[in-house]
């Protein structure tokens, strides 16, 4: 999995509402079958908050949950429209309908 | 993974303290097909200290500022380290233009990159300065001082080991010379992304002409090993000063 689908990921599961880092990948899980390996999960949260799309709530004990941040949520909603576009012109192509 | 608690301590630490107790859960649960994914993501986040968390924008200069004198240390020391101790093809690379050019640009690039001390925090810089530096200078003033009276002349185990302490006490001042600046931290002005992106070039610059003459006495002589892995290996480093001034990029004029 790309770096970038990783970033989609994580802000997917986070369009839900906050979550600490270990319950992302637990969203993840749920959502796609696997988890992310450490390597891209703690480099796309570390990216996505360079980029101020995800942002870090007050800790919980140890923990500090993120949540998508309105520009997070902007991104994420072009995201998604392009993916919708791209698979529907797919299935299209394919002589399929949408699932 | 068996190994958590070596695989965490790779991290930089900006991210450990981010996401320590998550990113040890996550290590922990990992199995070992993750173990090359987890080498690679902690190999990526050490290329781009400019995404790393908690940074204010000064900060993310000094970290960019303190990776590419790393990296240029690193290339200026494997030069001359092969140059001294590889083949004759490297010794007379050590002797060609092409490497007086690029030492002399990565001398210049460190120059330009050079974080500039506030008048406020120059004593309290110079003695981390100081502080830092007093090992190596040390060890390589007491081997100036060794030759002088006549190690040259000493038996070959001597001799050996005054060599090794050297190059000993020039890999320990460009690893102490990267601690400083990150140690001055809030005491220097990190150059701005202007002079950032400026430095970073030169330093490509200077590691490229120094790879191409390794590469090219390498070649003359029937692929030396010493010239060859050197030259290879300062490819390798550019590609780390390629990504950092892909990431000055994105800093903006006001940063």
């Amino acid at each position: 999995m790309h770096s970038n689908d990783a970033q989609t990921l994580v802000l997917t599961v986070l369009a839900d509402g906050p979550l600490h880092g270990y319950a992302i990948n637990t969203a993840i899980e749920q959502l796609t079958g696997r988890r992310l390996g450490p390597g891209s999960l703690y480099g796309a949260l570390t990216r996505l908050e360079a980029k101020q799309l995800i942002e870090p709530l007050a800790e919980e004990g140890r923990q500090r949950p993120l949540r998508l941040t309105d520009k997070g949520r902007t991104a994420l909603e072009r995201e998604l429209r392009t993916m919708a576009h791209v698979a529907s012109v797919g299935l299209r192509s394919l002589g399929v309908g949408p699932a | 993974m068996r190994f958590t608690p070596v695989l965490l301590s790779l991290y930089p630490r900006p991210v450990r303290a981010r996401w320590g107790l998550d990113l040890e859960a996550e290590l922990r649960t990992a199995g070992w097909r993750a173990l090359p994914g987890t080498l690679a993501g902690i190999a990526d986040l050490w290329l781009h200290p400019a995404i790393w968390p908690d940074a204010s924008p000064r900060r993310r200069r000094l970290r960019m500022t303190t990776m590419a004198v790393a990296v240029a240390l690193a290339c200026g020391f494997v030069s001359m380290i092969t140059v001294e101790l590889g083949g004759r093809s490297a010794h007379a690379a050590g002797h060609a233009p092409l490497m007086s050019a690029g030492m002399s640009l990565i001398l210049a690039g460190l120059l330009v990159l050079a974080p500039l001390p506030g008048l406020r925090g120059l004593a309290a810089t110079c003695r981390i300065g100081v502080t830092r530096l007093a090992l190596p200078a040390t060890l390589g003033a007491g081997v100036v001082i060794a030759v002088h009276v006549g190690a040259g002349g000493a038996p070959p185990v001597v001799r050996a080991a005054v060599v090794a302490c050297w190059w000993a006490a020039l890999a320990l001042g460009a690893v102490q010379t990267c601690r400083a600046i990150a140690a001055a931290g809030s005491l220097v002005d990190p150059p701005r992304p202007r002079r950032l992106r400026a430095g970073t070039a030169i330093l490509i610059a200077g590691s490229a002409a120094n790879a191409a003459d390794l590469l090219r006495f390498s070649q003359r002589a029937g692929h030396d090993l010493p010239g060859t892995a050197t030259g290879l290996g300062l490819l390798v480093l550019l590609a780390a000063f390629v990504l950092l001034l892909r990431d000055t990029h994105h800093l903006t004029v006001h940063e």
